[in-house]
């Protein structure tokens, strides 16, 4: 399982170092004397491949050192999905509804009461955003708060 | 006289009130999020460089400078009280800082920790102060083929020196690389791997990326397991170490410091190593090393004076040649970028007041972590007991609200998002961070050094091993990164001859 974890972080490695490699020859490499915009990432790029493959090696032959293993991997994938969509409605909703709701699910994932998780969303919602955006000029997204003229 | 004068100069700056008041602002700040277990000088950095980002810029350097010493401080914190480090440099404080809280005293533990930290930073203020211009003047020879090699040699012992294997350090030195060509080539100005987004022109934004790899990604980690967090609980009393404590601990003090200092200068080195190596120096010359992991006082002392003499004088690279060491110190550097102040050896002829400011303020940050702290160490602990999901959420907000900052856009959250979860995946496969921050900063460096070495010499490749200084350099770099290699080869032929 762990072997094939590692297999797959080599396999991303190697796809984002061809990527720059393919994208740096469109830009044009040009050459010692003359190097042009994709000199340097053509080069990274093709060191980038030679270790990614290096470690595919490393990793198939199962002699990657020890990392440390995966919980439970429900909390992180909840948060992140949630961030994600968080991502997607901020400007539209605005900052003290979706930052709230996100609030919310952190504090489930932790296994908060209800109750509590509610008040405390709310509270950490609301005082963030007095504190930034009315107190410390950062421009927070109001969202719907504008239909109510705020 | 001109070194005194200098001083005296920064002294004021730092001396101001409203500087004063950042200073203690960023002290105060630093630690509390230090504190926290799992976020170190470079997430607290991270989290809290919006914040400074509408100061006046030797205001907000000195707010940085504050922070970083406070982060640090915290880290020791529960290191001692939790054995949990809140940063790497502080895993070797937890061993003998643990075992003192353990048997009562928690109280001496975290007073010779502040008291040895001060006494490093002072000495190591007072090193910077005599080392930095000559270093800034001797600099000024470089080209960029010495820039070229010295940035090289900078990277490579990141790498050499980060707790990984050397391999996965170099696949993240290299991934940074290529993730700083993003936006506009430093030479002609082409856009380069954009896909026609204005929002990449600047390339990936490096406030927000930090924020998603260390703040976003430590919260995600410790979602998966339940809390298991426990406080030790003790008096805090007799802050202040005994005459007894003294006698051993004031050699040790000493000898972190200078270790530490020595260490700091050079490029990748830092804290982590430092505390490491100050350890093992102290239980060398211990007559009495069994008592080293049992709750030996000198074994408090000598890392923590070595990592914050380290921490003090690895703003020596950055000052004088532009070359952030480690982590912290390249937030340090963005910072005074996004204010428009570039660091190197023309620093301190175009702009003295940051130079003289920022080592002045390293020491008034040190002075005030000593009076602030120590009176405060009973909140710092109470602080810890707020359980974790409160901590977890009001990080995950601080991060959300950071980002937001960076551009009122949306965008960067997301971004900051896909930073979090990456970071969290390589700390799962155990991929070091710190060769990734240091090459994307770096990165443009380079490559601008790398070319105009090549344009000048004619695509010569051998004009870096023409030059005495570059030649040098890099041949430090090639024989770091070979070590792994020779060591490798060394056992195999020992284990041959003992089978032989």
């Amino acid at each position: 399982m762990r072997k094939n974890g590692e297999i797959v972080v080599g396999c991303c490695f190697l796809a984002v170092a061809v990527a720059f490699t393919t994208g740096a020859v469109r830009l044009q490499i040009g050459g010692p004397t003359e190097p042009l915009p994709g000199f340097f990432p053509f080069w990274g790029g093709l060191i980038l491949i030679v270790l990614s493959l290096l470690y595919l090696f490393y990793a198939w032959a199962g002699r990657v050192a020890e990392s440390p293993a995966f919980g439970r991997l429900g909390g992180p994938i909840v948060v992140v999905g949630t961030l994600v969509l968080y991502v997607a409605t901020l400007e539209t909703l605005g900052y003290l509804i979706t930052t709230a709701c996100l609030c919310a699910v952190v504090m489930r994932v932790l296994e908060t009461k209800p109750w509590v998780n509610a008040a405390v969303s709310l509270v950490l919602s609301a005082v963030s955003y007095v504190l930034f955006d009315r107190l410390l000029g950062v421009t927070l997204p109001q969202g719907l708060l504008t239909v109510f003229g705020a | 006289m001109d070194f005194f004068a200098n001083l005296s100069s920064g002294f004021q700056i730092a001396l101001s009130a409203s500087n004063l008041l950042y200073c203690a602002l960023g002290a105060i700040l630093g630690t509390a999020i230090g504190v926290l277990p799992g976020l170190g000088p470079p997430a607290t950095i991270a989290l809290l460089l919006p914040v400074t980002l509408r100061m006046e810029p030797v205001s907000a350097v000195i707010m940085l400078a504050g922070i970083f010493c406070g982060a640090m401080y915290g880290g020791s914190t529960t290191s001692i009280l939790l054995n949990i480090p809140g940063e790497a440099a502080s895993v070797v404080t937890a061993l003998d800082g643990y075992k003192m809280a353990r048997n009562g005293r928690a109280g001496a533990a975290l007073g010779i920790s502040a008291l040895g930290s001060f006494i490093a930073g002072t000495l190591s203020v007072l090193g910077i102060s005599l080392l930095a211009p000559t270093l800034a003047s001797f600099a000024l020879k470089f080209g960029p083929p010495e820039y070229f090699c010295l940035v090289f040699l900078g990277l490579m012992m990141a790498i050499y020196l980060s707790e990984e294997s050397v391999l996965k350090g170099l696949m993240m030195g290299v991934l940074g690389l290529l993730l700083g060509t993003i936006g506009l080539d430093p030479v002609n100005g082409t856009e380069r791997f954009t896909f026609g987004l204005t929002r990449l022109t600047d390339g990936v934004d490096f406030v927000v990326m930090v924020m998603g790899l260390f703040g976003l990604a430590e919260i995600l980690c410790n979602l998966e397991a339940p809390e298991n967090r426990e406080i030790f609980k003790t008096a805090l009393k007799g802050l202040l170490p005994t005459l007894a404590d003294w006698r051993v601990c004031g050699p040790a003090v000493f000898r972190g410091s200078l270790l530490g200092f020595f260490i700091g200068v050079l490029p990748g080195g830092g804290a982590i190593i430092s505390s490491f190596a100050a350890y093992a120096v102290e239980k060398r010359l211990s007559r009495h090393p069994e008592r080293f992991g049992k709750g030996a006082i000198e074994g408090v002392a000598a890392p923590e004076s070595a990592n914050n003499a380290a921490s003090t004088s690895s703003f020596i690279p950055l000052l004088t040649l532009g070359i952030p060491g480690n982590a912290s110190i390249a937030m340090i550097f963005v910072a005074l970028m996004i204010h428009g102040i570039r660091p190197g050896p023309l620093l301190l002829q175009e702009h003295p007041e940051i130079f003289w400011g920022v080592i002045a303020s390293m020491y008034v940050g040190n002075a005030m972590l000593l009076g602030l702290n120590l009176p405060l160490i009973g909140f710092w602990v109470r602080m810890l007991k707020v359980p974790y999901r409160y901590l977890a959420v009001i990080v995950v907000v601080v991060c959300v609200i950071g980002a937001y900052s960076v551009n009122s856009s949306a965008w960067d959250v997301g971004v900051m998002a896909f930073f979090g979860v990456m970071g969290y995946l390589l700390r799962k496969f155990a991929f070091p961070a710190a060769p990734f921050i240091l090459a994307m900063i770096l990165g443009p460096m380079l490559e601008k050094t790398l070319q105009q070495s090549l344009i000048a010499s004619g695509g010569d490749l051998m004009t870096f091993l023409q030059r005495p200084i570059s030649a040098t350099l890099l041949t430090v770099a090639v024989l770091l990164m070979l070590t792994p290699l020779l060591k490798g080869l060394w056992k195999k032929s020992r284990s041959g001859h003992n089978g032989g």
